[in-house]
């Protein structure tokens, strides 16, 4: 049942509403954010490994997304080491989504027949999930809002059926519809004693953060870290547990991330870790994918699962 | 414009812009192919190209397609008839052909005399002939990137969601994609969301028109570009014309807007180029000069829709350009905080490949080339060493970080507003061109001396370690390389033998690279020589004989291959062949290839007469190679003639003296060497 009514998308907690009640008309399983650090809503396992194998899967996130070396402590009206990301999947994806995807910007109220709405051409490609996908990104008036893709492959494996992937900049559309210069400026809510600015929530955390990913933090610890989660990784992986597996693979993704930020890598080396993490990846999926295939793939059409099931025989 | 009309539109998601302009080439080009092969007539057919579709429109287009003769051979004519009726074998041919066995005819042939049928196999009707030429069109398209979608295994840019295929009002069935033709197609996404029904396949352009979509790519260019003159005039500006940058934007709209936004005159103390790459290469922005050619802070954008309030669409641009000129505002004053010799250090950190050392160790060897280069022509070593020190420095800027188109560019802007040898900051920028095939090479000598230096040092690095290009995968771009290495090389003041230049690039590289790796380097770079030269259009076999005399002085190719050619058909050349032909057979009999002359073995005044005007002949086609006059060197080589078919009429080579033998050969191989100087004609097929 699509949606009917005007959210208040004066706020930025109104906008997030706003598209989970919009996403959960469509029938998506409207989740919460992964509790472990990553740089993307992609790597969240309801994405990556959803994604996998022939089941059916429509879920909604917000995902907090951590990128240490863009933290600015602060001081950048447009970037931050945290931020949001809305994510949309839906396997197979809908024949109509890029129309679901632009009733979502309506339902926001952005018009677009005052407003230029535009899909650019954008190759997505993820080297460390062995992932890559075709489609766009949208622009608002000259504006990237948001990153529309069809994957074509995660983890080393073909998609199929295909996967649609919508992720919205959250910061970037309600600095738009609350016409503000800063995400600091952002209205989060408003009460009776006023408003509370994403200023008021997050500007300390982004100058602290700057600081421990840019000086703080303790490399030789990252280090060991990292070897520890590809060891561990390796480990779960022998037991047939990809789910915790997986987990590894978002700890070590995100301690390179922050041995990148403090420049604790050289540029050769940089490949190598890139590498790693992506062999980790790559066979988690095929363990995941083993794993589904013994339940029996319950989720797919009865057609796919037969034909998976039989590709997995043969 | 007799005949139907014939209309076939693939309705798609937004297709790449990447892929659009290609897909408008191949769509034209595959068409006409494919008419032609089905024989089906037509007068015009223009194409369909824009975001959200691709097809043609075929008019004119004849009822049928062409009668198509044929003729099918029977059995031998004595086993077809027995007693004058037809033989068993007769009627089975006549029966698979639906045919009477008096309809056929006999041929006689050297290998006997046999029946034989000719038939007309009609024309099949218009409508099945273009259902099968559009699925041959879109089978035989090559894109870049194919992509599934879906539940489907079909393939394809981007989704596809409907088929229009009309022959004037009738659909024309065609399937694919898992779906089927129907007579609909769909308007502008925004403008015109709903589905439009063709009455008739003529009326396709207007029907599309006025559901605001320009779906033939050339009308939509035009159009843009109107559209952002029109802006241009209502301002006063004047807009640079960018045809990549136009084609793109036309890849991006199917209802061209002009717009007018600006930014904050302080923005224009940043420099022009890194404005215009921001305006460019992030928003498809055209930059506004104003009639004296100085940048405005104007600038001109196109969007895709008429919207209901255009101030909106402008203060939205207007606030990313903001954004975006911020950044490179902020990234050129961090970059001037120092300056450009200082970031070089930086340079010993960053790989250029694993196996070839850090940028700083590329920007020794290029400087130590360069300077051994420039010794040898005679030019100030100074200059080029500082170019070549400071040529890659620009690469650890923000502003290059952040556009790496404007590699070098930067470094000259940056080197000569820190003051550096005026000189010294115009050659950086020298050092990646050419960068393609329709780029030009630096206007400068010192900059010249750097790219080719440059290009060397990549192609030698690169073979040493043994990753050459192997069929389409040229990573490093060596192909390239080598073309930019040749053009670069026809510099009037370089005109280098490149062969122990690169064998000292090939031995200053960190790896020491095999022997048959430099042979494999000298060769690839003959091979490009080669195949740029059959790319222009000259025989194979006059460019190997002129590489085969003139080796890597390949500044001198071109030219001589260009004589060679021209001269080719002449009955001079003919005579300057069968010369050669003559002495060279000689000396390939024997198997020798003698040093010395001896006149006091001279027997006849032939000898001595041939010996005397090959001696100087050789000087004068040397001379005049020198000075690249090549059918001055032709003309020198005839002069030889009289003496030598004089010297084969009076002389045996081949005496019964071996040292009279030996010495004979001697002047033939006095003459040959004359020729060789210019090509070695035994390889010309005449």
């Amino acid at each position: 049942m699509p949606i009917t009514g005007t959210p208040d998308i004066s706020t930025f907690q109104g906008l997030v509403l706003a598209l989970q009640q919009y996403w959960a008309a469509e029938g998506c399983v409207i989740l919460q954010p992964y509790d472990m650090e990553m740089g993307a809503g992609t790597f969240h396992p309801a994405t990556f490994l959803r994604a996998i194998g022939p089941e059916r899967w429509n879920a909604a996130y917000v995902q907090p997304s951590r990128r240490p070396t863009d933290g600015r402590y602060g001081d950048n009206p447009n970037r931050g080491q945290h931020y949001y990301q809305f994510q949309v999947i839906m396997k197979p994806h809908p024949k109509n989504l890029v129309d679901l995807y632009f009733g979502s910007l309506k339902y926001l109220g952005i018009d677009s027949l005052v407003h230029d709405l535009r899909l650019v051409e954008d190759n997505w490609e993820s080297p460390t999930l062995g992932a890559w996908g075709l489609g766009w990104e949208v622009w608002l008036n000259g504006m990237e809002i948001t990153q529309f893709t069809y994957f074509q492959q995660v983890g080393g494996l073909e998609c199929f059926p295909v996967t649609g992937e919508l992720t919205y900049g959250l910061e970037r559309i309600a600095m738009y519809l609350q016409n503000v210069e800063s995400m600091f400026d952002l209205v989060w809510t408003k009460n009776d004693s006023g408003l509370v600015t994403y200023g008021d929530i997050f500007l300390q955390n982004e100058q602290e953060m700057s600081a421990y990913n840019f000086e703080h933090a303790n490399t030789d610890w990252l280090f060991t870290a990292f070897d520890e989660a590809e060891r561990s990784c390796q480990k779960l992986l022998d037991s047939n547990l990809p789910l915790p597996a997986y987990e590894q693979v978002l700890k070590a993704s995100h301690t390179f991330n922050l041995l990148d930020a403090r420049h604790a890598i050289s540029v050769t080396e940089r490949q190598r870790f890139i590498l790693k993490v992506r062999n980790l990846a790559k066979q988690v999926a095929n363990s995941y994918l083993f794993s589904r295939k013994q339940a029996g793939f319950p989720l797919a059409d009865a057609a796919l699962r037969t034909q998976y099931l039989d590709e997995a025989a043969g | 414009m007799n005949g139907p009309c014939f209309v076939f539109e693939l309705g798609c998601e937004e297709l790449p812009s990447s892929e659009l302009p290609s897909l408008n080439r191949q769509l034209h080009r595959l068409f006409e192919e494919k008419l032609a092969s089905a024989s089906l007539r037509y007068s015009d057919v223009s194409v369909i190209a824009s975001p959200r579709r691709v097809g043609a429109v075929v008019s004119g287009v004849a009822q049928h397609s062409d009668n198509k003769v044929f003729e099918r051979r029977g059995p031998a004519y004595s086993a077809a008839y027995s007693k004058g009726a037809p033989t068993k074998a007769l009627e089975g041919f006549c029966k698979s052909l639906g045919i009477k066995p008096e309809q056929t005819s006999s041929i006689k042939t050297e290998k006997g005399h046999w029946i034989v049928y000719q038939g007309v196999e009609d024309g099949k009707e218009a409508s099945a002939v273009l259902a099968q030429v559009c699925s041959e069109v879109i089978r035989s398209l090559t894109l870049s990137k194919l992509m599934r979608w879906g539940s489907s295994r079909d393939e394809f840019a981007r989704p596809v969601h409907w088929i229009l295929a009309m022959l004037n009002e009738q659909i024309v069935p065609v399937s694919m994609f898992g779906l089927k033709s129907g007579n609909t197609s769909f308007g502008h996404r925004f403008m015109a969301p709903r589905e439009l029904v063709i009455d008739h396949a003529s009326n396709y352009e207007m029907i599309l028109n006025q559901a605001f979509v320009i779906a033939h790519f050339e009308k939509r260019t035009e159009k843009t570009w109107e559209v952002i003159q029109n802006v241009a005039k209502t301002q006063n500006v004047q807009v640079d014309k960018d045809d990549a940058l136009l084609t793109e934007v036309t890849c991006l709209v199917e209802w061209p807007v002009g717009l007018c936004g600006t930014f904050e005159e302080e923005f224009l103390s940043t420099p022009d180029m890194a404005l215009v790459a921001a305006m460019k290469g992030h928003q498809k922005y055209f930059p506004t000069r104003a009639q004296t050619g100085v940048l405005t802070n104007r600038f001109i954008t196109v969007s895709n829709i008429e919207s209901k309030d255009e101030s909106q669409v402008i203060a939205g641009n207007q606030r990313v350009i903001r954004a975006r000129l911020s950044d490179a505002k902020f990234f050129y004053d961090t970059d001037r905080k120092h300056t450009l010799r200082l970031r070089r250090g930086r340079l010993d950190t960053i790989t250029f490949h694993p196996k070839l050392g850090s940028l700083g160790a590329k920007t020794e060897r290029l400087k130590s080339l360069s300077e051994q280069i420039a010794r040898s022509i005679d030019v100030n070593v100074e200059i080029v060493s500082q170019a070549a020190e400071l040529s890659r420095c620009d690469l650890v800027s923000e502003m290059v970080l952040e556009f790496d188109e404007l590699q070098g560019r930067v470094g000259t802007l940056y080197a000569s507003l820190d003051g550096e040898n005026p000189d010294v900051a115009h050659a950086i920028q020298g050092l990646y061109q050419p960068a393609g095939a329709s780029d030009s090479i630096p206007d400068d000598l010192y900059g010249s001396i750097l790219a080719l230096a440059d290009r060397m040092d990549t192609l030698a690095g690169l073979f040493a370690i043994g990753q050459p290009p192997t069929g389409s995968k040229d990573p490093f771009a060596l192909r390239r390389a080598a073309i930019g290495l040749l053009r670069l090389n026809e510099r009037s003041e370089l005109k280098l033998n490149l062969e122990p230049w690169l064998s000292e690039a090939f031995h200053a590289q960190p790896i020491s690279g095999s022997a048959t790796a430099l042979e494999a380097l000298l060769q690839f770079i003959s091979d490009r020589e080669r195949v740029r030269l059959t790319e222009l259009g000259y025989r194979h076999d006059i460019i190997i004989a002129v590489q085969a005399s003139n080796r890597l002085n390949t500044a001198a190719t071109g030219g001589r291959v260009k004589t060679l050619t021209e001269q080719l058909h002449s009955d001079d050349f003919a005579l300057l062949i069968s010369a050669n032909k003559r002495v060279a057979n000689l000396l390939k009999q024997n198997n020798t290839r003698p040093d010395t002359i001896n006149p006091l073995l001279f027997e006849h005044a032939s000898e001595e007469a041939l010996f005397q005007k090959a001696a100087r002949i050789y000087q004068d086609v040397e001379r005049a190679i020198s000075r690249e006059t090549y059918n001055e060197a032709l003309r020198y080589l005839l002069n030889m003639k009289p003496e030598t078919d004089a010297f084969f009429d009076h002389v045996m080579v081949n005496s019964e003296n071996s040292e009279i033998k030996q010495n004979r050969l001697g002047i033939c191989q006095l003459v040959k060497d004359a020729y060789e100087q210019l090509a070695d004609f035994s390889l010309i097929q005449q």
